[in-house]
């Protein structure tokens, strides 16, 4: 739902009465000052620090468009928004996921489409 | 008595009733919740006739059986309770506990004098695991994080690695969670997984999401549990086993799109509540049960109820603070982890439980000089917030 355009950007939308950044998009109105026609489209830099992550081992079979085990969690951009991701070239584990440290999109050309939805990104340690 | 700064009738539990929980493959939730309703009924000694309104809590037995309306009448049909508003209540995990506030509401707002709430449960029929799974994933937003990658469990794990980040909360501290709750089940004969286990059986057991293992979870399981309310005035001609609902809220999460996911502000909102409106606080709380979803969960509710402060609740496990025979006992029934986790039973076996630990009925996990128990049920889990906790506090009738 216009996460990113053909450009390859994350495109999110900024309130331009209260300043809030969304990420996905609000599409009617900002629910933190609720002004309707103050979301402007802002592109995001795809760059932000790891604020928290896990390591699924395991997954039901729903999930076998995945390899497992994978990384993902949560990024805070420097816009000020949190985004959920899976992680990608973050083995070892243990070494390269660290609270905290600089993460950044990468797009990706071969879409792992599956019953639920599409990934169009993933996030990866800098 | 006072809901949201209002006046309203007191309102009484006159009965309670739960099937044993666990896996029931031969069974089906008309079955379950029949006998579950049947108990309240005989235990609270009123007529089906008696019921003027019911509330029942079903959150995920429709997407697998298909039969996704008519849950709450066709359990009531059963047993003759017909004619009266029917109404099914879906809050997740929290069905059960929103069902039982509906129920308070109809009461003690004088629009009925007897109301049943129930939840019920039935997924052991689902063909595929992936069926549960995939029913479970719809407490979460699917579109934007299901979609994405993670896993039901996942929230819980990103939510322990900032605890252990932020607060130093150890893994050995979270293991004696499920080592305390396995072993209070094991005197429930409700439950469905009481067993001695170690902390090391714990950390032993199987990764699933880093850092949460096999024994940090808790099952989805089949079961289904009732109660009866009444209003205080009318109840002494039924029964003198009456407990008092002391206080009731039930919040939404904020949603914060940078907030601490380390704590749930509808815990914290609704804990307010019901201390504000009784006059108690957690100091005079005899025993809870909590949604011990996953063990970190636990240790999370000891801070946002007021039992320890922010960051402590690793501590407050880890010196036994919530053991039986501990300052408060936590989950003496075991828990959702060893009792088992019909999702929209749970709310309603919380409360079961509450009752018979104040009646002195909890047999050989009574919690002695029982006078105020607290109920804490969570639901659902979207944009790193928790969807909805419901609070209730309950005290004898004398």
């Amino acid at each position: 739902m216009g996460d990113n355009d053909n450009k390859k950007n994350l495109i999110g939308n900024k309130c331009k009465k209260c300043g809030q950044v969304y990420f996905p998009k609000k599409f009617l109105l900002c629910s933190s000052c609720f002004s309707e026609d103050s979301l402007e489209d802002v592109r995001l830099s795809g760059r932000g620090k790891l604020y928290a992550f896990s390591i699924a081992r395991t997954a039901p079979p729903a999930y076998s468009r995945f390899d497992l085990p994978y990384g993902f969690g949560y990024v805070d951009l420097e816009e000020g928004v949190r985004v959920f991701s899976m992680f990608m070239d973050c083995e070892p584990f243990e070494e390269k996921l660290r609270i905290g440290c600089p993460m950044e999109v990468v797009y990706l050309d071969e879409k792992a489409s599956g019953e639920q939805g599409t990934i169009e990104y993933k996030f990866r340690p800098v | 008595m006072r809901l949201r700064g209002r006046e309203m009738r007191e309102v009484v539990v006159i009965g309670v009733g739960m099937t044993v929980f666990g896996k029931h493959p031969d069974s089906n939730f008309i079955k379950l919740g029949t006998m579950a309703v049947w108990d309240a009924l005989k235990d609270s000694n009123i007529k089906p006739g008696n019921i003027q309104a019911a509330y029942c809590g079903s959150a995920i037995t429709g997407l697998i059986t298909g039969q996704e309306c008519n849950i709450g009448h066709l359990v009531l049909e059963q047993i003759g309770i017909r004619g009266i508003p029917i109404v099914r209540i879906e809050n997740a995990c929290v069905s059960g506990s929103a069902a039982f506030r509906e129920a308070y509401i109809s009461v003690g707002s004088g629009v009925h004098d007897i109301a049943l709430a129930f939840g019920v449960e039935h997924v052991s029929g689902a063909l595929e695991k992936e069926q549960v799974m995939r029913a479970v994933n719809g407490a979460s937003d699917i579109e934007r994080e299901v979609s994405k990658g993670m896993v039901f469990p996942g929230s819980f794990a990103l939510i322990a690695n900032r605890h252990i980040f932020q607060y130093g909360t150890t893994r050995e501290q979270m293991a004696k969670v499920s080592v305390k709750n396995h072993r209070n089940g094991l005197l429930n004969r409700r439950a469905q997984y009481g067993m001695e286990i170690s902390i090391q059986d714990v950390l032993n057991s199987k990764m699933l999401t880093d850092p949460l293992r096999m024994y940090d979870y808790s099952p989805v399981s089949d079961g289904a549990a009732a109660v009866i309310l009444c209003a205080k005035d009318l109840a002494k001609k039924f029964t003198d086993k009456r407990i008092r609902v002391l206080a009731s809220s039930l919040r939404s999460g904020e949603f914060d799109p940078k907030g601490d996911i380390t704590t749930f502000p509808a815990t914290k909102n609704a804990a307010k509540d019901v201390y504000e409106a009784s006059g108690y606080g957690p100091e005079d709380v005899s025993l809870a049960e909590v949604h011990d979803c996953f063990t970190i969960a636990e240790i999370i509710h000891y801070e946002d109820l007021g039992f320890c402060e922010k960051g402590k609740g690793g501590q407050f496990i880890g010196e036994g603070k919530s053991e039986m025979g501990g300052k408060v006992p936590f989950n003496a029934s075991g828990g959702l982890m060893s009792k088992g986790h019909p999702l929209g039973a749970t709310g309603l076996a919380q409360i079961s439980e509450i009752v018979w630990q104040l009646r002195g009925e909890a047999g050989k996990r009574q919690v002695q000089n029982a006078k105020i128990g607290l109920t804490h049920n969570l639901g659902g889990y979207m944009h790193g917030d928790t969807s909805a906790v419901a609070v209730h506090l309950f005290q004898k009738d004398s």
